[in-house]
């Protein structure tokens, strides 16, 4: 009997094919949405990788000076103290590179014969990268740097640097190795020729080292930590690399959180249409149970129909997945290389089990969205004639189970508290739940508005209402959808205007200084450090100005890890800037400089747990030195945190003497663009530094964060309006389940305008029930995102503010959305002849 | 709205003359050139197997479709020249229907479906919609919802509605095909009393034999066409 | 109907993936070995084109206009409680390119070096072999010349130019090491025409090659940390050239054989693609009075008795073979000493200690030497 059913349901969609389009449709966009952020993510992850593994994959080890080179009489000694170790000595720096125009190029000088990564295993122009580098002028890079270079391959580029200028050979890599990546502004040579040209003559960057984890490989690391005097370190980097992978993770919980919001968008959507095609073939199902069909095969047919629109869903979702996910790359990446880590542009990259998990995941979910229909098509009673009543939804099931799912999302929160993923699972819990109760509260809410309808005149609103109160769960779970979706939209919005709130008013706090003078961003660091230092040695010469605060940020080994460490100059008006959350500010600056104390940004404080009178040991240039915690402070600069010390503190124990940044504070009566100028007169006119004033830093700073967000912004768009297609769907179904009643309104004389009203006023009713359960779902969200998951994830506690616009709008786009969703719906209706109340069924 | 003792309740309720319909592809007429003439106040049954075209013809009486060829016209207005707005306002106006499966709005309870043609009609006649439900012995049944009734209770509260506007002409479509005999037979009586009593024209389709003699007249349509039973 | 376009749907993710291996293809990984070979270019590197005299002790040091150079020595040893071991202590220098550039880098160079020691320890039959791979520079690895000393790390080979004259060797493996020193006990050997060894038709399809075929070994053995004092004969092959082989070389197999009579004998027979002997196979013999033979490919009859398949490789070596040299009255049987003498790893070779039984001219002998398979 099996195959006749299948042929019986699907040859009903071949000739009414929309009808299951939009079930298609909303899998298909759920699935493109999860799609689109795995794969841009990993893509993103995947070029980092790539990246790190190009260069140094195998390296598991790296001795590095604190100053930032070691001296290579270093590595000979080890080599013949240590004959079995394998060690690779790295050269980096930066040149000026390219004929036409000279840019900025990071240099990595490497031995090829003893290089540890994957780099070593290609070729370049067709010869062994050994016999292509060594004792020659050449050099390898990215086809994408070759070609911004005007230089097609192997024709030589000039390159120069603090040690002379060379005519250098530059050639692309193998293309068919696609794990083979190098940074865009990077050129690899040979140590010779790396030392010869930045002048490193003598000295090494770094020694990348490859040692087992076995017993004798911790001897051959604790041999060689003795061995190493101070201001020499042996660093474990795959614990960086761990730790700098963990960064991103927050941010991309975020994103797949969001996506999976859609998905489960695109489950009630084929949970709609899986009933609407139900409803419509009752007959035909009740026909087949008189013929003799088991219900077991009605249930299965009907789960199978849906598994293939899921199956078709899944592979349109999958192209459109492609699509979307390039253009998210492009977010990401500008977001990610903004904060964490830099990110070339490379393709996103399927893989035979991502394209496999995202097709079952399609099948699956239309599957499981479509067993409530199944169940009810199987339970139609024979020979009936009537179409399929609704099933009476009372208060009770929906309530409680409502409030057992609250009840758990609480727990979940007690028991394990920060930890994310039980953030986010509590709050889909209580999300859920919210669903459950829009469905009962709709016919309750709407039942009270018909009995007040009174007058005739409004007799079409209130049938409208009327119908609304029937306990039908297909608009309640429509409605529950659209709700969901709004209130998940608000609660970001909400967020991420709290969120900008409480950087803007941090930023107005912080920013005392009323103008900012950095770098050109292309100067590469050491250079960038190197030029503030001389402008800032001039300022001091001249009374220009009032005060000069500056900053010097740094990486450092500490026994919390790598740390950013920030070193401080600040005259007072500067420290007012500072908002402290723990600690004293006058104890704070007494001790400042003098002392070996530090003060941490609150996510530093938060990650780690510390506390005032907490010790971190950092590595200095005279070795290892113990500084106590005095104050934590109020930072959203970075969600990794900071340590910060005086420039006192600083210059105690490390010799550095560049700056990353200066705050210039003016004198009474001055104006910052005359001062400006005189500034940009003192640094010399190439020299590109750029000068911002307080508020254009501002308003940079906003611009960026702006930036961020736009991705959620974008995504939640994206639910809301597939959200929308299901209250359309749900609205057609309807239409077809009361298509006698509507043509029997129209043998008694109903106008068309009559009946659009009575439709009108179902979505516009359904829109604002779903709009009022939505705008307080919204905020508490908003409310657990800000105080529960944000916290936990970045470590920030911010400030939540509730713009009333933000309120207003997301009721207004509901309503209209609401109001956009009866058109079609009305067409059909009015197309509904009066005659066909005369036919039987 | 008709009186019995109104001047018009000389004239015929329908004239219908030279009636085909056709239903393409079919090139065989549904209708074909059918005359019929009632007067007012009259209960004619239409007798017929399924498939006859009662409900061609019901369609046509009732000004759900305009006449394909031929005239019509209904309590002295041409149902033909009308378009599809004239044709509702229409059958909101004079015309009322009794179908055989009630087809009651279900969210509305007994009253409000009984006074839903008035309220079409922009009226509010709650003591029109009481007396009503009184004639038909349902008034107390007024507050209850079509669901919850039996279909002998749901095709009477059908008949109220039919009457609430006081229409010309009531078209009746199986009134009694969902109703075993016993109220069968009371219904026909009542919508007989009823309809009698307002002077309302009745037009019944049906195929009993048994319905249709209560009627004052029986046709048969057979071949498109009516034959006067003997 | 229906099930077909389930089947279809279901052909799709593969069909995909294939799609997609197509289009990018697997990746190949070169190994760093064959990274730092490959390349054809060889211009510009000095060629052995015919006979020249050598010039001791000079020729001992490198010669690094040559693409490659080999200190080879291997050898068998025997301590007081008749431990048997047979060592290989190798030096190769590659010259990766023709000139290098001025520079003012300690790091500046166009030659790797690439180091291969192993010791078979007969009696418990195990082989332990490990490698160097380095650039010389900063003292790391290099090559001196006077007196000539070649290096990497800790493992080195120092000649002393004494009479007899000397080569001390040493080198070290996790747990196991070598520190011997060799003497002359003959002169040393020219191979091929006065040291002009061909291996193939063109003229430059040649190395220079001399070896000290009878080495006195004296020294200490070292295995699992346990020092041992030892003794025996040593075998030291010299070898630099360019493009040595000639394109359709598959491999090679090398014997050098140490007998009881005082006679060395040495045999190389080049093998073809096809596995064909090269009529470029060539031998020396060595009389106990130090007079030389050279041997030419027709004089050399070798059959292969017995193979071998690795368990690491899965390649088949051939394990004893019959060596007739009529020209001599040679009649000899090769076979290892220990079965799994073979190298993994950068390059895949057996290089190990074989047995010698035979008879010259009707009277027994017995020896000692090394094989040398590569190729397989």
């Amino acid at each position: 009997m099996i195959p006749p059913l299948w042929k019986i349901l699907f040859a009903y969609l071949y000739r009414r094919p929309w009808q299951g389009a939009l079930g298609v449709f909303g899998i298909a966009l759920g699935i493109a949405v999860v799609m689109a952020v795995q794969v841009a993510q990993s893509s993103a992850r995947r070029s980092f990788e790539a990246a790190e593994l190009t260069l140094a994959g195998m390296a598991t080890d790296r001795i590095l000076g604190v100053s930032g080179h070691l001296p290579e009489a270093l590595f000979a000694s080890l080599c013949l103290q240590e004959p079995e170790l394998k060690a690779s000595p790295v050269v980096t720096g930066h040149v000026r590179g390219g004929d036409a125009n000279p840019r900025w190029l990071r240099v990595h000088g490497l031995d090829p014969v003893s290089a540890v990564g994957r780099i070593t295993t290609t070729q370049a122009a067709d010869t062994g990268l050994p016999a292509f580098l060594l004792g020659q002028a050449a050099g390898v890079a990215s086809g994408s740097l070759l070609r911004s270079l005007g230089s097609a391959s192997s024709m030589p580029v000039t390159i120069e640097g603090p040690g002379g200028s060379v005519s250098v050979s530059l050639h692309s890599l193998r293309e068919t190795d696609a794990n083979l990546i190098l940074p865009e502004d990077l050129i690899v040579l040979d140590i010779a020729l790396a030392q010869d040209v930045l002048g490193h003559s003598g000295r090494l960057s770094y020694i990348d080292l490859v040692i087992h984890d076995d017993a004798q490989g911790d001897a051959l690391r604790a041999r060689i930590r003795k061995r190493l005097k101070a201001g020499f370190e042996l660093r474990d980097l795959r614990g960086d690399r761990v730790a700098r992978q963990d960064l991103g993770r927050a941010f991309e919980t975020n994103l797949t959180a969001l996506s999976l919001l859609s998905l489960m968008v695109g489950f009630f959507l084929v949970y709609n249409t899986a009933n609407f095609l139900v409803v419509q073939r009752s007959v035909l199902f009740s026909r087949l149970r008189a013929l003799g069909v088991r219900r077991r095969e009605i249930f299965g047919g009907i789960l199978m129909e849906s598994a293939a629109l899921g199956a078709l869903g899944g592979l349109m979702g999958i192209l459109l997945g492609l699509l979307l996910a390039r253009f998210l790359l492009g977010l990401i990446a500008g977001t990610v290389g903004n904060f964490y880590y830099t990110v070339s542009a490379t393709e996103p990259e399927l893989t035979v089990p991502l394209l496999a998990m995202l097709w079952s995941l399609a099948v699956i979910t239309s599957l499981v969205a479509a067993v409530p229909a199944a169940w009810r098509a199987a339970r139609v009673r024979r020979l009936t004639t009537r179409s399929i009543a609704a099933p009476t939804l009372s208060w009770r099931l929906p309530l409680s189970l409502a409030g057992v799912l609250a009840l758990s999302a609480l727990l979940f929160h007690r028991i394990a508290a920060a930890r994310l993923w039980v953030d986010f699972a509590a709050m889909s819990l209580m999300l859920v739940a919210v669903g459950l109760l829009v469905s009962p509260l709709m016919p309750t809410l709407s039942g009270m508005l018909a009995r007040r309808l009174e007058s005739p005149r409004w007799w079409p609103e209130r049938l409208g209402a009327a119908n609304l109160s029937r306990a039908d769960n297909r608009s309640g779970v429509a409605a529950a959808a659209l709700c969901l979706a709004a209130a998940v939209s608000l609660g970001m919005q909400v967020m991420t205007a709290s969120f900008r709130d409480s950087v803007d008013r941090w930023l107005g706090q912080l920013l005392r200084a009323d103008g900012y003078v950095s770098a050109p961003e292309s100067l590469p660091t050491p250079l960038a450090e190197a030029s503030l230092a001389s402008l800032y040695v001039e300022l001091g010469r001249y009374p220009l100005l009032s005060a000069i605060s500056s900053v010097l940020q740094r990486e450092r080994s500490s026994s919390l890890g790598m740390l950013a460490v920030t070193a401080y100059e600040l005259p007072a008006q500067a420290r007012d800037g500072f908002e402290f959350l723990s600690g004293n500010a006058t104890g704070i600056w007494a001790h400042w400089e003098g002392e070996e104390v530090f003060i941490a940004s609150e996510s530093l404080a938060r990650r780690h747990g510390l506390t005032p009178g907490a010790t971190v040991t950092l590595e200095t240039d005279h070795g290892a030195q113990t500084f106590t915690l005095i104050g934590i402070y109020r930072d959203y600069a970075s969600e990794r945190g900071t340590l910060a010390i005086s420039r006192q503190t600083s210059s105690r124990h490390w010799q550095d003497s560049g700056y990353s940044g200066l705050g210039i504070y003016l004198r009474e009566g001055d104006e910052w663009h005359k001062v400006r100028d005189k500034i940009r007169a003192l640094a010399g006119e190439q020299s590109g530094i750029r000068l911002r004033s307080r508020e254009e830093i501002r308003l940079l700073s906003l611009a960026i964060f702006d930036r961020t967000f736009a991705i959620t912004r974008v995504l939640g768009l994206l639910a809301l309006l597939v959200s929308l297609a299901g209250l359309v769907g749900a609205l057609l179904a309807q239409l077809l389940e009361r298509g006698r009643e509507y043509s029997v309104l129209r043998a008694l004389g109903c106008s068309r305008v009559d009946l659009a009203r009575v439709l009108s006023c179902q979505t516009l009713l359904t829109g604002m029930l779903a709009a009022l359960v939505a705008l307080p779902t919204g905020a508490t969200l908003a409310w657990f995102l800000v105080r529960v998951i944000n916290l936990h994830a970045f470590g920030w506690t911010m400030d939540m503010v509730f713009p009333p616009s933000l309120f207003a709008g997301m009721f207004v786009s509901m309503l209209a959305a609401a109001t956009l969703a009866s058109p079609y719906p009305a067409l059909r209706l009015g197309r509904i002849a009066p005659a066909q109340a005369l036919r039987e069924e | 709205m008709n009186d019995a003792s109104s001047p018009l309740a000389a004239l015929p309720a329908v004239v219908a003359r030279g009636l085909t319909v056709r239903y393409p592809p079919e090139t065989r007429a549904v209708l074909s050139d059918l005359d019929l003439e009632v007067m007012t106040g009259r209960f004619v049954a239409i007798l017929g197997r399924s498939g006859s075209g009662k409900s061609t013809l019901l369609n046509l009486l009732g000004a759900m479709e305009p006449p394909q060829e031929g005239s019509l016209q209904v309590a002295g207005k041409d149902l033909a020249g009308l378009d599809e707005a004239g044709r509702t306002l229409f059958r909101r106006q004079h015309l009322g229907f009794v179908f055989q499966s009630f087809n009651l709005i279900p969210v509305l309870d007994v009253h409000r479906n009984v006074a839903l043609p008035l309220a079409l009609n922009g009226l509010e006649d709650g003591q029109r919609v009481t007396e009503l439900l009184a004639a038909l012995g349902i008034d107390h049944l007024a507050q209850r919802y079509p669901e919850t009734l039996s279909g002998g209770e749901q095709q009477r509260v059908a008949i109220a509605r039919a009457l609430a506007h006081r229409p010309a002409l009531v078209l009746a479509d199986e009134p009694t095909g969902n109703l075993d005999q016993e109220t069968s037979r009371q219904v026909i009586e009542l919508m007989k009393q009823v309809l009698a009593r307002e002077g309302t024209t009745l037009i019944m389709a049906t195929h009993s034999e048994e319905a249709a003699d209560s009627a004052h007249e029986v046709f048969r349509l057979t071949g498109g066409r009516l034959e006067r039973r003997p | 109907m229906r099930k077909r376009h389930f089947l279809g749907l279901m052909a799709l993710p593969p069909a995909l993936w294939a799609f997609h291996r197509l289009r990018h293809g697997p990746p190949e990984p070169l190994n760093p070995l064959q990274s730092l070979l490959s390349g054809e270019a060889e211009a510009g590197f000095a060629r052995v084109l015919g006979p020249e005299p050598f010039m001791f002790p000079r020729d001992h040091a490198a010669h690094p206009d040559y693409r490659h150079e080999w200190w080879y020595f291997t050898g068998n040893l025997l301590s007081p409680e008749n431990d048997a071991f047979g060592f290989q202590l190798t030096f190769f220098r590659f010259a990766i390119a023709a000139s290098a550039r001025p520079s003012a880098s300690a790091w500046n160079t166009r030659q790797a070096m690439l180091g291969h020691f192993a010791l078979t320890d007969v009696n418990q039959r195990r082989f332990h072999a490990a490698q160097r791979l380095d650039r010389p520079a900063l003292g790391i690895a290099g090559m001196q010349d006077t007196p000539a000393r070649v290096w990497i790390r800790d493992w080195q080979a120092h000649h002393v130019a004494t009479l007899p004259e000397v080569w001390e060797l040493e080198a070290r493996g996790p747990g196991y090491g070598l520190k011997l020193a060799l003497t002359t006990t003959k002169a040393w050997v020219e191979q091929g025409q006065g040291g002009y060894s061909r291996k193939g038709p063109g003229r430059s399809n040649a190395s220079r090659y001399y070896s000290g075929t009878r080495l006195a070994a004296a020294g200490e053995v070292t295995v699992e940390g346990t020092p041992m004092r030892v003794a025996g004969l040593a075998w030291l092959d010299r070898e630099w050239g360019t493009s040595a082989l000639a394109p359709g070389t598959r491999g090679w197999d090398w014997f050098g054989l140490q007998l009881d009579d005082g006679s060395d004998l040495m045999v190389y027979l080049l093998r073809q693609e096809d596995g064909s002997p090269s009529e470029f196979s060539a031998g020396s013999h060595v009389s106990g009075t130090g007079s030389v033979v050279a041997l030419a490919a027709p004089d050399l009859a070798m059959e292969v008795l017995e193979t071998w398949t690795s368990p690491h490789s899965k390649r088949h070596y051939p394990a004893r073979w019959r060596l007739r040299i009529d020209s001599l009255g040679l009649d000899l049987r090769i076979m290892p000493r220990v079965a799994d003498q073979e190298w993994e790893g950068l390059v895949r070779y057996w290089e190990g200690c074989v047995r010698v039984e035979g008879t010259r001219a009707g009277k027994k002998l017995q020896g000692l030497g090394y094989a040398e398979l590569t190729g397989y």
